[in-house]
C-alpha cells in the first residue's frame, strides 16, 4: 500500500485530498464557531436587542443604539427593512426572536398588537411625506398635478412594503381626480408606466440623487440626512404634509428579554436620550419620559383596590424593570396628605399615580391629575350572617334590638358612601339617633375591611360593605342588594400633571386594561374597556 | 484546371478570387470580433463605471477636506468600508462559508458525477435532468423550499440552529453550488477515457482501487474547476441566503447580503465598494484557477 502511494508520488491522491479536504473543514468550522471576530469585539453586559427598523430611520436609531451602547454596554443589532416588509416579516418568522419593531406608521405597531406579535408600543416622533428633486434639476412642482406631468419619471414607495408608501396612498386617495377617480390612482398609473415602485424610502431618495428618476416621495426627516442635504431639493406639498404619520417603536411578543427591551425602549423615546437625537434628524417628537435607568413611580391606590391592582403591579414592575412605590390608605387619608406636599413634585412624595376608592376622592384633587379612566366600580350590598332573615330593606336596619356596623364617613370612603346611600330615605339621620340610644349598637369602623369580620364573628346582625370585601367569605354570610343608584363606588385612575413619567405610566394604563380578569375574579365590575379613548370622552358615552 | 492554367486571364481571375475570399474572411473575423466586444464592452464599461463612481465620490470628499490626499486614501468608500466592523464580519463570513460550501460541494459531486458518468443505471437521464432543477430554480424558491423543508421533521428538530443561523448560509450555499460541482465532475469523467480505468481492473485492482489510482487523479483539474465554481458560486448566492438564514447584521451577513443592505439604507457608495472588493476576489480566485489549469495542462504537455 505505502509503495504503491510512493509509486504514485506527484499525481492527486485520493486518501490525501480526503484527509486534507476534512482537516480544512474542520479547521474553517473551529474558526466559525470561536473565531468570529463579532465575539472578539462583543464584550457585553447582557445579550444584544434585536431591532426591527425602518430603514428610514436609519441615521437616528443607529445613533440611539450607539450611544446607548457606550452608556450601557448593550449591543443593539439592527436589521433594516420597509415598516410593512417587516411586519409580515414577524407574522412568517416563527423561529428567530427579535425583540424590538421600529416603523414610520404606526398603524403598523397597532396591526401587530392586534395579531397578538407585540405587546407594549409607545409612540416617538411625527414625519411628513414631502417630494424631492436633484438640486440641478430645472422641474417645477407646486401641486400634485405638477407632479404626474406626463412622461415624468417617479420614484414611490411600495405602499405595500414601505410606510412612505402607505402614507402617500392614503393621502392621495381621498384627493378626487378631474377624470372621476382620485390622485392615488393616476399617480399609481403614471409611476407604473414610467417610474419605479421602491421596497424602503431610501432607495426612492437614491433614486433621485443618481438621477435615474426626476422626482421623488420621502419623508421630511430622511432628507435631513447629509447624504442627501447636499444633493436634494425638497418641495413641500400641502396634500401630503397633512399626512403626517407617527414613528412608533413596539415590543414584540417574541422576545425573550422583554425587560432589556423595554429598557432600550424606554431610552428611545426618553426626552433627553433618544427623542433629542430624532429631534436633530428633522423629525417633530413627542412628548417623552425623563430619562432613568430604573424609573422610580410613586402610586397612591386607595385600599379597596388592593386585592385587583397587587397582580398587576407585581407583573408590570416586573416586566418594565421599574420601581413602583405604592402606599395603600383610606382615600380620606391619601387626599390629605397630597394637599400637604407642595408643589406636586413626585420626588417629595407626590404621587405620579392614584387610583381613587371612588370618584369623590378624585375631585376633590382634580387640577392636579389628568387622563383620569373608570377602571372599576364595586357593588355596596348589606351583609347579613348566614341564614338571616331580619333584614331585608334598609329600613329593616332601624328597627329595635338590630346591631349595625357602618363605616365611618370621614375617615374611609364606604363610610362616606354609606351615609350617602342611605341618606336618600333618611335612614342615616336615624340611625345616628339610634346609635345614641341605650341598648342599641350602631357601631362605626375606620376601614373597610373590618366590617364584614363582625358579620363572621356575630358581633353585629348587618354591615354595609363593599362586595370586593365579601367574596373571601361569600359562602358564610348572605348579602342583599340596594335598590337605589348610588349602590356603586367608581375607581378612577389618573396620572399626574407633573408625572415624570407619562409615558411609563400610559403602559400602566394598558396593563390594567389588559388584565381586566383580575378585577372581576375579586368581586369588581371592570368599566376600562378601551385605553385608547381619553378619559373624558370616556364619561361622556357613559 | 486546364483551361486557365498559363493564361494571363486566368492567373487574374484567380488572384482576383482569391483576395475577395481573404477579404471575406476579414469581414467575417472582425464582424464577429465586434459582436463580441460589444459584450466585452458592456462588461467592462460596468466595472469602470463602479471603480469611477468610488472614485468620483472619494474625490468630491476629499476636495471639502483641508488634508486632500490624506482624505482621498483613508476616506474613500473602500477604506471606510475595509474599517467597518459590519463588513469586516461579512468579509470573514463570506469566505469560511464559501470555503466550506466549495469542500462539501466537491465531497458530494465527486461521487454522484461518478455514478453518473460511469455506472449505467435505469432512471440515469432522469437523476441528471433532477439535478439542474437547483441550477433552473429561481433562487428565491430554492430559499423559500429549504424554509419550508425545515418546518417538517426530522430537519424541524434543527431548526433553531440552523434557520436563520450561520449554519443556514453555508446550507444554502451549497443546495445551490453542488449542482454546478456535480455538472463539472460528471463531464471531466466523462472526458477521461474509461481505458485505463478497465486496465488496471483487469491487471487485479478493485473498482475504488482503480479509482482512487487512476481516474481520480486524472480528475485533477475537474476537481479544481469544480471546486472554484462552486466558490464562486457560493459568494454570488443571494436570493435563498435572504429568506432562508435572513439578513441580521453581523450575524448571517455575507458580501452579497452586505450590498443589498447598504442599498437598502440607502449608502450606495457603500454598496458599490463592497461590490467592487466582490468583483477584486472573484478575478483573483479566477486567476488562481486559470494559472493553475495552465500549469497542469503544461505538466501533462510535458509527460
Amino acid at each position: 500500500m505505502l509503495d504503491l502511494l510512493r509509486q504514485r508520488r506527484g499525481t492527486l491522491n485520493l486518501q490525501v485530498v480526503f484527509v486534507a479536504a476534512l482537516l480544512v473543514s474542520i479547521a474553517l468550522i473551529g474558526l466559525l464557531v470561536f473565531g468570529s471576530p463579532r465575539r472578539k469585539t462583543g464584550r457585553q453586559a447582557g445579550r444584544p436587542i434585536q431591532l426591527l427598523a425602518a430603514a428610514g430611520l436609519r441615521e437616528p436609531i443607529e445613533e440611539i443604539a450607539r450611544r446607548y451602547e457606550a452608556e450601557y454596554g448593550i449591543k443593539v443589532d439592527i436589521q433594516f427593512g420597509g415598516s410593512n416588509s417587516l411586519l409580515s416579516q414577524i407574522q412568517v418568522d416563527r423561529i428567530s426572536t427579535p425583540d424590538l419593531l421600529l416603523v414610520a406608521d404606526a398603524t403598523y405597531t397597532q396591526q401587530a398588537v392586534e395579531k397578538n406579535l407585540a405587546k407594549e408600543t409607545m409612540s416617538v416622533a411625527v414625519q411628513r411625506p414631502c417630494v424631492i428633486v436633484r438640486k440641478d434639476a430645472t422641474i417645477e412642482i407646486r401641486t400634485i398635478e405638477d407632479l404626474i406631468a406626463p412622461r415624468r419619471r417617479l420614484s414611490i414607495g411600495n405602499p405595500d412594503q414601505a410606510a412612505i408608501g402607505k402614507a402617500v396612498r392614503d393621502a392621495l386617495q381621498r384627493i378626487p381626480a378631474a377624470d372621476g377617480g382620485n390622485q392615488w390612482l393616476r399617480l399609481e398609473s403614471a409611476v407604473s408606466q414610467y417610474g419605479v415602485f421602491k421596497p424602503t424610502v431610501n432607495e426612492v431618495a437614491n433614486d433621485v440623487r443618481i438621477g435615474a428618476v426626476d422626482a421623488g416621495i420621502v419623508w421630511n426627516a430622511t432628507v435631513s440626512s447629509p447624504a442627501y442635504k447636499d444633493t436634494l431639493r425638497v418641495i413641500e406639498l400641502p396634500e401630503l404634509a397633512s399626512q403626517s404619520e407617527m414613528v412608533s417603536l413596539a415590543v414584540l411578543a417574541s422576545s425573550q428579554q422583554p425587560t432589556d427591551a423595554l429598557k432600550f425602549a424606554r431610552y428611545v423615546s426618553a426626552r433627553d436620550r433618544g427623542l433629542e437625537v430624532f429631534r436633530s434628524h428633522g423629525l417633530e417628537v413627542q412628548e417623552g419620559d425623563e430619562w432613568a435607568a430604573r424609573p422610580e413611580i410613586n402610586f397612591f391606590c386607595g385600599a379597596v383596590n388592593r386585592r385587583s391592582i397587587e397582580p398587576i403591579l407585581e407583573k408590570f414592575q416586573e416586566r418594565e424593570g421599574v420601581i413602583v412605590n405604592t402606599i395603600y390608605d383610606g382615600c380620606g387619608i391619601l387626599t390629605g396628605r397630597m394637599k400637604t406636599i407642595q408643589n406636586q413634585d413626585p420626588s417629595l412624595g407626590f404621587p405620579d399615580l392614584y387610583l381613587a376608592c371612588d370618584r369623590y376622592y378624585l375631585d376633590n384633587v382634580k387640577d392636579w391629575f389628568q387622563e383620569d379612566v373608570d377602571v372599576s366600580d364595586i357593588e355596596i350590598v348589606m351583609v347579613l350572617p348566614k341564614g338571616s332573615t331580619l333584614i331585608s330593606t334598609p329600613q329593616d336596619l332601624l328597627k329595635p334590638g338590630i346591631r349595625v356596623a357602618i363605616g365611618q364617613p370621614d375617615q374611609c370612603t364606604i363610610g362616606a358612601l354609606t351615609k350617602r346611600l342611605l341618606d336618600r330615605d333618611g335612614v342615616y339621620e336615624k340611625l345616628m339617633k339610634k346609635q345614641l340610644e341605650p341598648g342599641e349598637t350602631v357601631v362605626e369602623k375606620s376601614s373597610s375591611a373590618l366590617l364584614v369580620p363582625d358579620v363572621l364573628t356575630g358581633h353585629v346582625d348587618a354591615a354595609i360593605a363593599y362586595l370586593s370585601d365579601v367574596m373571601p367569605n361569600r359562602s358564610k354570610v348572605d348579602i342583599v342588594h340596594f335598590e337605589s343608584g348610588d349602590n356603586v363606588a367608581v375607581q378612577p385612575l389618573s396620572v399626574a400633571r407633573n408625572s415624570r413619567h407619562k409615558q411609563l405610566l400610559r403602559r400602566f394604563y394598558e396593563a390594567v386594561w389588559r388584565e381586566g380578569s383580575s378585577f372581576e375574579s375579586k368581586g369588581f365590575h371592570f368599566r376600562y374597556c378601551d385605553p385608547t379613548v381619553s378619559g373624558s370622552e370616556r364619561h361622556v358615552a357613559k | 484546371m486546364s483551361e486557365w492554367s498559363g493564361s494571363k486571364r486566368g492567373i487574374e481571375r484567380y488572384e482576383t478570387r482569391a483576395s475577395r475570399i481573404t477579404l471575406a474572411n476579414r469581414v467575417f473575423i472582425v464582424s464577429f470580433m465586434l459582436i463580441g466586444l460589444t459584450y466585452l464592452m458592456l462588461i467592462f464599461g460596468m466595472l469602470m463605471a463602479d471603480v469611477l463612481y468610488v472614485f468620483e465620490q472619494s474625490l468630491g470628499k476629499a476636495r471639502n477636506s483641508s488634508h486632500f490626499w490624506a482624505s482621498l486614501i483613508s476616506a474613500n468608500p473602500i477604506a471606510v468600508s475595509l474599517r467597518d466592523p459590519k463588513i469586516q464580519y461579512s468579509i470573514w463570513l463570506s469566505m469560511i462559508s464559501c470555503t466550506l460550501a466549495a469542500i462539501g460541494s466537491v465531497a458530494f459531486a465527486v461521487p454522484l458525477g461518478y455514478v453518473l458518468s460511469r455506472i449505467p443505471f435505469r432512471g440515469r437521464n432522469l437523476v441528471d435532468a433532477f439535478l439542474d432543477i437547483p441550477i433552473v430554480l429561481p433562487p428565491l424558491i430554492v430559499g423559500l423550499s429549504l424554509l419550508i423543508l425545515f418546518q417538517f421533521a426530522p430537519f424541524k428538530w434543527a431548526a433553531r440552529s440552523i434557520v436563520y443561523q450561520v449554519p443556514a448560509v453555508i446550507l444554502a450555499q451549497w443546495a445551490v453550488s453542488c449542482a454546478y460541482a456535480v455538472r463539472t465532475m460528471k463531464m471531466t469523467f466523462d472526458q477521461i477515457n474509461p481505458r485505463c480505468e478497465q486496465v488496471a481492473i483487469s491487471l487485479g485492482c478493485t473498482r475504488f482501487q482503480a479509482f482512487a489510482w487512476v481516474t481520480f487523479p486524472e480528475a485533477k483539474l475537474g476537481l479544481l474547476t469544480a471546486f472554484t465554481l462552486a466558490w464562486a458560486r457560493s459568494l454570488g448566492e443571494f436570493g435563498p441566503l435572504l429568506i432562508f438564514a435572513g439578513a441580521t447584521r453581523m450575524k448571517t451577513e455575507v458580501l452579497s447580503t452586505s450590498v443589498f443592505l447598504e442599498m437598502n439604507v440607502g449608502n450606495i457608495e457603500g454598496a458599490v465598494a463592497v461590490s467592487l472588493l466582490m468583483i477584486f476576489t472573484s478575478i483573483v480566485v479566477l486567476m488562481i484557477t486559470r494559472w493553475a489549469s495552465n500549469r497542469t495542462a503544461d505538466e501533462k504537455a510535458s509527460v
